[in-house]
């Protein structure tokens, strides 16, 4: 019998289940007067008078007591779609929402989120004509502390908003230091943050603006078939892919084998690296890529494209900065056989020394090794910029960024680094 | 970490039990059975019952969750009934293909178990197993090229059978049988149908 009840308990044990946490994202298509035909886009300088820094009145125990409110696009086709979104300083909150003008007042609807957990649910604004809506319409808006009120509603869920939420315009954005690179680890988030598009795929790169991001940090590996594709992990698994029967190292299969059998776990196919970058240069307004090399070998096919999509952005009058990470001895013993590796942007996370023989343009240590402000004086006295990664928790994103001196912050939460920073005072 | 823990604890869960077993049994209460070993060893069909959701690259009605399966067991009957073996054999978990603009392509998800079992007769002639172990997984992929792809997961099986002697040493089974490659959330219900023969006996 004791034997029995043994069996059982190892069973049981066994075949237990393991609690798999979601996130819901709410549809706020339901707000009627939003989707009222008569509703307009809002134009560029109402979009960018908007943006500041907002003190949180109703909601402020939910939310804390500022935002960081600031626009981002992506170019679809012919279209160019805005978002705006509100970073806040508790839970990692964030709103994301749509913008449009109907009757001379201002209508934002999208959801919001906590990274903390998986709180989340519809929010709605509007900002009334007399609440700074006429203002902000006008041709030459000067937006001052008060003159706008954002006055909202707030639910969980799919349930219809209902907790009042007010944000008053304070003051402009900080953008002290300048050129300071808010950087999404793995294009945005991992999946282990239950965001609503995969980790390293296209459709986190469109979406990682929303977040508050300037850059992105890609993974990259190849292909049997020597194609450079985003993938963070060695082999196919459940954490990054659906399941689709195919198992072992990606490397394994062709780019086509993977294109047709493989999907990432919220739907998206693989993207290769010439996608990737595609999807930054003509479709995003993101300025840096760190291109995370995960295997070992050549870097030519890299260094190809980063110069191939460099050159693109430059011709179409954009800035945006590519650079391939140098995380170990194998990639950086690569890097030193490419021919023109000196001329070539890359970021060293080995030693400043190291940095320096390869003429790295940034110098990117892991943040367990505190601010190390001297060691940052020095790459900056050498022409180098300094990025810290992965830096996730909120006191520590604040710390470095109110006692440090790098030039860049890589997170799985840009969020909570964008609020952090665009408050600064 | 997960799989750690169940399997610190299986085997802090088996080095209690044995031990325990062992210091409880005494001579003149055993059994009149002698110890002996086991050899199983039979085939059937399967059933994969995970979730898969391959709409979006699959051929529809192309998936296959039935395939043949096959079981090799040797067990270890010592005089106390709480009794240890061996496990492996064989069964696809499941199949199916894919149509594109690219091509046609089929792909094969095998599974291998290399278990260790526990066993014990719960009423005459019924059996019950449990095993701890891992998978070797295997995708057999022909899309543009063939590719036999590898990886070992951890899992675990467990098992009821009935068996009908047919003399001293020679019997015939029946079994159902869960399988659950947990690290991958495969499963797979059996029925099979095996011969058992009592190879080696002493005392």
């Amino acid at each position: 019998m004791k034997n029995f009840i043994t069996i059982l308990f190892i069973s049981s044990f066994l075949f237990s289940c393991k609690k798999e946490y979601k996130v819901e994202m709410p549809d706020p298509s339901s707000w009627a007067l939003f989707k009222n035909p008569a509703a307009q886009q809002l134009n560029f300088i109402t979009r960018q008078a908007m943006e500041g820094v907002y003190d949180v009145s109703d909601g402020s125990d939910v939310f804390g007591g500022l935002s960081a409110v600031k626009w981002s696009y992506i170019i679809t086709g012919s279209d160019t779609v805005f978002h705006v979104s509100g970073f806040f300083g508790q839970d990692i909150a964030y709103f994301i929402c749509e913008g449009k003008q109907l009757n001379g007042e201002i209508l934002l609807n999208g959801y919001w989120r906590k990274m903390v957990s998986t709180e989340t649910g519809i929010v709605r604004f509007t900002i009334s004509t007399t609440n700074g809506a006429a203002l902000l319409l006008s041709s030459s808006p000067v937006v001052t502390t008060g003159s706008i009120v954002m006055e909202g509603v707030f639910g969980n869920g799919q349930e219809e908003p209902q907790n009042s939420i007010v944000l008053t315009y304070n003051r402009r954005l900080n953008n002290s230091p300048a050129g300071f690179n808010i950087l999404a680890h793995r294009s945005g988030g991992r999946n282990s943050d239950l965001l609503p598009v995969s980790e390293n795929s296209v459709e986190m790169i469109l979406k990682t603006a929303e977040f508050g991001s300037t850059g992105i940090e890609i993974d990259v590996r190849f292909t049997k078939d020597g194609i450079p594709i985003l993938y963070h992990d060695n082999d196919l698994n459940l954490r990054l892919v659906q399941k689709c029967g195919l198992v072992g190292p990606i490397e394994n299969y062709t780019y086509a084998q993977l294109n047709a059998f493989v999907r990432l776990i919220n739907g998206e196919r693989i993207p290769t690296l010439s996608q990737a970058l595609n999807a930054v240069v003509n479709r995003t307004g993101l300025t840096f890529v760190w291109l995370d090399t995960k295997y070992i070998g050549s870097l030519e096919k890299v260094q190809e494209l980063q110069q191939e999509f460099t050159q693109l952005a430059a011709q179409q009058g954009r800035h945006v900065e590519i650079v391939i990470g140098l995380p170990g001895e194998d990639q950086f013993n690569s890097f030193l056989s490419l021919p023109d590796y000196a001329t070539t942007p890359s970021l060293c996370e080995l030693s400043i020394a190291d940095a320096e023989r390869v003429n790295a343009k940034i110098w990117a240590p892991r943040f367990t090794e505190g601010t190390q402000n001297e060691n940052v004086a020095t790459i900056h006295a050498q022409g180098r910029r300094a990025f810290v990664w992965t830096l996730d928790v909120p006191e520590f994103i604040e710390q470095f960024i109110r006692e440090g001196n790098f030039d860049g912050i890589l997170s799985n939460f840009p969020s909570c680094i964008a609020y952090n920073y665009y408050v600064r005072q | 970490m997960y799989a750690s823990k169940i399997i610190l604890s299986v085997m802090l869960l088996c080095v209690f039990n044995i031990t325990e077993a062992q210091r409880k049994v005494k001579k003149d209460r055993l059994p009149r059975r002698k110890p002996s070993f086991v050899l199983q060893a039979g085939g059937g069909m399967s059933y994969y019952t995970g979730d898969v959701n391959l709409r979006s690259v699959a051929t529809p009605g192309s998936l296959n969750k039935f395939s043949p399966a096959g079981t090799v067991r040797l067990m270890w009957y010592p005089r106390y009934r709480l009794r240890l073996g061996i496990e492996s054999g064989f069964t696809n978990f499941y199949r199916y293909k894919v149509n594109d603009a690219d091509g046609e392509g089929k792909l094969v998800l095998q599974a291998i178990p290399a278990m260790i079992v526990w066993n014990m007769q719960i009423l005459p002639r019924l059996n019950i197993y449990a095993g701890f172990g891992s998978f070797f997984l295997s995708s057999h992929l022909n899309y543009r090229g063939k590719v036999v792809s590898k990886d070992v997961v951890l899992g675990s099986n467990i098992a009821i059978s009935y068996t009908l002697p047919i003399s001293k040493r020679v019997g015939i089974a029946a079994e159902g049988k869960f399988m659950n490659a947990f690290e991958t959330k495969d499963a797979a219900l059996t029925l099979q149908l095996h011969f058992v023969w009592k190879v080696f006996q002493w005392d």
